[in-house]
């Protein structure tokens, strides 16, 4: 039962993914957009774009890679935009988002052990070499996870109820969110504490959830209920705005940094050409396009003025 | 659109106090505004200023550039602040009956 | 006093939601350290009877109130109609992708908000929150848009969908200056104010609310007479003859404007409010070109001498009409590129923002002028003597230019190579505060509007001047804001005016070009005149 649980909710998280993915992804490419600094621009240091040079469509275009990882490697894992500009936010949302990234690593960690261990590689305090490694950092990786992600996202939680603007924002939602994370750290504290210290259950159970050993015994108490807790929030988070984990990647590439220029024969062209002939249904009286007039159309009228 | 009396005449202006049927102006409508920018009488230098936006409007459809004002009325730029406190565009302008200059000016 | 605003309590009708007090705003610095703001000149009592003024101490709309609940219900629904239609790819391909985004991620952190130049000076009222506005959005669109139910209560939180919802949120989409700050503060890269944009296009596009001097007074009559001034092509040939015979008379240099050359490498658009307003902006342009052997020309076609472009603050149709203009006047004259005049939204109109509408033939090429000038500057063709410009020079970066086209360098190269006392504002560059008059608002005073642009929106900009300029507190001493842009220039005018800083610290302002004019020795000394109007 917790097994076939575990892999609905890992199906749920790959679906929504998915579909978000997709529903962002094939939206009509739109207007420019940028913002300044645009991290692969040559000079992206202060902020300058291809614009500043004189006929700058005759000249070849040098983006870089690498200036664009300087910017995403230290925003994704350090915060730096919440360091820069909210800093008393960042002590509390910098743990728990470093919580979660060690929440991950350390389902890795179960997972590889487990498979591992299916492979016969003895895991424990007196285990030799790999074993012995996989040991120590499970648990380092596994109690320090668990452990920032419940305090910071107290601390969100304090923050959120204590200071009186953000409650003005806050819906009923937003505190549900915080409070499950808290709760998963509990239980997750308690479980491992009391009855899985050194995670040995738990890599049990992935071995078997790796291997799909469903007949294997499944783990119950504190650490059944982990796992099935772990399994929901998985489930639960793509379908919230705590999806900007991955839809990030659409907000930085397609708007913020997306200064794709359009030339004539471009494949680019050929969409923007295609959706100037949607049809248009704004009814204000200098558009009129009752689903009779592409943009093109309108584009190309001469509006009315006003009698 | 809000509405003022001076006298015993009745104007309609736009939000900024300029009148909103410019073509309903004259010379009682003129002393009427001109109440609004603190100018009580018009001199001859007034009217002449006056005049001469007015002429310019009803050709062109346009308040005339403010050099070319000065230029061709003969009056520097000081003088017609001397005239009318708030300049040319928000002071005269408004007492020759001219709409709102619109655009980015 | 300021109060904490809840996100339910906007639609609730109230005679105002939100008030700023005088003894809210930030104190400035010397010799401001003492000065206190006149009270706001309350709106008028039949005003407030038959308009919408219920959000804060101002109002630009005017929306007349309707006269009975049933059409406060009717227009309701259009709203509903309206943002229903802003999220289809068929209406709002445009902006559809980064408005979905923007939608569905804010965390609701607030880091945004200390970001906002309006928010801070206003002493951090609620109502001035980018996340504000955004919020109510969020709210609505969750509800009516994706259908959420009464689930999407729980889940997003709740705001009425009245008559007072739709009539503040439209005014209050006219709060923001669209400078974008706040977005590049995100940590997540939601864009608030581009949610401000949206609503104001939702509302123009669907029940033809936009403020007159965008609208009417604006793309529409650059559509028909062919510039926001309301100068057609005879008009504006006649202006342009006088500002060469005014400016051969000032610099001794003969000059005579070009205009529809056939074949001409560069078609210079100027914002038209600039041959107006300010005649020796066009007027430096022509000479500079001129002495740099640029083979270069104006154009008198339908829009094509006035790079305005308000579609760009509210309207995608209208922004598409304007463009259209733009790249086909080049197309006739068969110029090698659209080089921008000093105007920051015309440079990101038709630069980036048309670059995603023209296609084929009508893509042509376009470019900054800072670019152009400063390939001129460099290339010795003009001789220049950079102590004519010895007074203490600041720059003021138009938001539309720097933080949205990433244009930073090239002014300033110029500037370090002709203005000996020049000095940076902090933050500058990408970083920079908007003036307080952007998307359009130094153009909007009706009412006490343009209170609030001095005193919210505007004083932060005001701030950043006096602080470059604090070792230099001789009012004597002339001090110079290059502001190349029209729209900032004109609210720096503003600016200047209400807080008397030409008497007070003896500051001017001005573009680009007539800097470099200034310092050409080809042209009688003076040219720059502080002593005049």
């Amino acid at each position: 039962m917790l097994y076939r649980f575990v892999y609905g909710a890992l199906i749920v998280f790959l679906v929504v993914v998915i579909e978000r993915v997709a529903r962002l992804a094939t939206l009509p490419v739109h207007l420019r957009w940028e913002l300044y600094p645009v991290a692969h621009e040559e000079n992206a240091r202060y902020g300058g774009s291809f614009f500043e040079h004189l006929d700058w469509w005759k000249r070849k275009r040098n983006t870089s890679m690498l200036g664009e990882l300087k910017v995403m490697v230290p925003e994704i894992v350090l915060l730096k935009a919440v360091h820069e500009h909210n800093r008393s936010l960042w002590y509390r949302s910098f743990p728990f988002h470093f919580g979660l990234y060690l929440m991950a690593l350390f389902v890795a960690l179960l997972v590889g052990g487990g498979v591992a261990q299916a492979f016969g590689v003895e895991i424990g305090a007196s285990a030799p070499s790999i074993g012995l490694a996989l040991h120590w950092a499970t648990k380092v990786v596994g109690f320090a996870a668990l452990g920032l992600m419940g305090l910071g996202a107290l601390g969100l939680l304090v923050r959120r109820l204590t200071d009186p603007t953000l409650r003005a924002f806050s819906a009923t939602a937003d505190y549900f969110n915080l409070l499950v994370f808290i709760a998963l750290a509990v239980v997750g504290l308690v479980a491992s504490i009391t009855s899985d210290v050194d995670f040995v259950e738990l890599r049990r159970f992935t071995q078997s959830l790796a291997t799909v050993h469903l007949d294997a015994p499944a783990p119950g108490g504190w650490v059944g209920a982990e796992i099935a807790m772990a399994s929901a929030v998985l489930a639960y988070i793509p379908a919230t705005h705590m999806s900007h984990f991955f839809t990030k990647w659409f907000m930085y590439h397609s708007v913020r940094w997306d200064d794709r220029v359009n030339t004539v024969g471009s494949p680019l062209e050929g969409r923007i050409v295609s959706q100037l002939g949607y049809k248009v249904d704004w009814s204000a009286a200098h558009i009129q396009g009752g689903n009779r007039k592409s943009w093109v159309d309108v584009a190309t009228e001469k509006p009315e003025p006003k009698p | 659109m809000a509405s003022f009396t001076h006298g015993n005449i009745t104007i309609e202006v736009d939000e900024d106090g300029f009148m909103a049927q410019p073509e309903k102006w004259n010379n009682e409508v003129a002393l009427a505004l001109a109440s609004t920018e603190g100018v009580t009488a018009l001199s001859e230098d007034h009217w002449k200023l006056v005049n001469y936006l007015r002429d310019y409007y009803t050709k062109f459809g346009v308040a005339p550039m403010i050099r070319k004002l000065c230029k061709e009325t003969g009056f520097p730029l000081k003088t017609v602040y001397d005239l009318f406190p708030s300049g040319p565009a928000k002071g005269a302008c408004k007492v020759a009956g001219l709409p709102k200059p619109t655009g980015c000016v | 006093m300021k109060r904490h605003l809840t996100i339910e309590e906007f639609s609730r009708p109230s005679e105002q939601l939100a008030r700023v007090d005088i003894e809210d705003l930030i104190p400035l610095p010397p010799p401001y350290d003492g000065y206190k703001e006149p009270e706001w000149t309350r709106l008028k009592d039949e005003k407030r009877a038959s308009c919408e003024c219920s959000l804060d101490d101002t109002v630009l709309l005017s929306l007349p109130k309707p006269k009975s609940l049933r059409e406060e219900r009717e227009l309701a629904d259009k709203f509903v109609a309206g943002l229903q239609k802003l999220f289809t790819k068929e209406n709002n391909w445009t902006f559809l992708q980064p408005l979905v985004l923007s939608m569905e991620h804010c965390a609701k952190c607030q880091t945004c908000s200390d970001a906002c130049h309006v928010f801070l000076e206003s002493g951090g009222n609620d109502v001035y929150r980018p996340t504000y506005r955004a919020e109510i959005l969020r709210r609505l669109y969750y509800r009516h848009v994706r259908e959420g139910g009464l689930l999407s209560g729980l889940t997003h939180g709740r705001v009425g969908m009245t008559w007072t919802t739709v009539a503040r949120l439209i005014e209050l989409a006219y709060r923001c200056n669209l400078c974008r700050r706040c977005a590049q503060t995100c940590p997540i890269g939601v864009d608030n104010a581009l949610i401000a944009r949206e609503i104001r296009k939702l509302c123009s596009q669907e029940l033809g609310i936009a403020p007159k001097e965008l609208h009417e007074k604006g793309t529409m009559l650059q559509l028909s007479v062919g510039s926001t001034t309301g100068m057609n092509s005879l008009v504006v040939k006649d202006n342009m003859d006088f500002i060469d015979e005014d400016m051969s008379e000032k610099t001794g240099v003969k000059l005579q404007s070009k205009w529809d050359v056939e074949g001409a490498d560069v078609l210079l658009i100027h914002n038209a409010g600039e041959i107006l307003a300010w005649p020796e902006n066009p007027g430096a342009f022509a000479l500079i070109l001129e002495a740099a052997g640029i083979s270069w020309t104006l154009s008198s076609e339908l829009a094509a001498y006035d790079g305005v472009n308000y579609g760009l603050f509210y309207d995608d149709a209208q922004f598409a009409r304007i463009a259209l203009l733009h790249a086909q006047a080049a197309k006739k004259l068969g110029v090698k590129k659209i080089v921008a005049g000093e105007c920051g939204h015309e440079h990101k109109a038709l630069m980036v923002i048309a670059d995603r509408v023209l296609t084929g033939d009508l893509n042509i090429p376009r470019e900054s002028s800072f670019v152009l000038l400063e390939e001129i500057v460099n290339s010795g063709k003009l001789k220049l003597d950079p102590s004519r410009n010895n007074f203490p020079v600041t720059l003021h970066d138009p938001c539309n230019v720097v933080r949205l086209m990433g244009i930073v360098e090239p002014q300033r190269r110029i500037l370090r190579k002709i203005a000996p006392q020049f000095r940076e504002m902090e933050p500058h560059g990408v970083d920079n505060y908007c003036c307080g008059g952007g998307s359009g608002f130094a153009i909007m005073s009706g009412n006490n509007f343009a209170e609030w642009r001095m005193k919210v929106s505007g004083r932060r900009k005001f701030r950043q001047i006096l602080e470059a300029f604090r070792d230099e507190p001789d009012p004597a001493q002339p001090k110079y804001v290059c502001a190349p842009c029209s729209n900032c220039k004109g609210q720096i005018r503003d600016l200047f005016a209400h807080y008397g800083a030409k008497e007070k610290v003896g500051l001017h302002y001005g573009g680009l070009v007539e800097l470099i004019v200034n310092a050409m020795t080809d042209v009688k000394p003076g040219f720059m005149d502080f002593d005049a109007g």
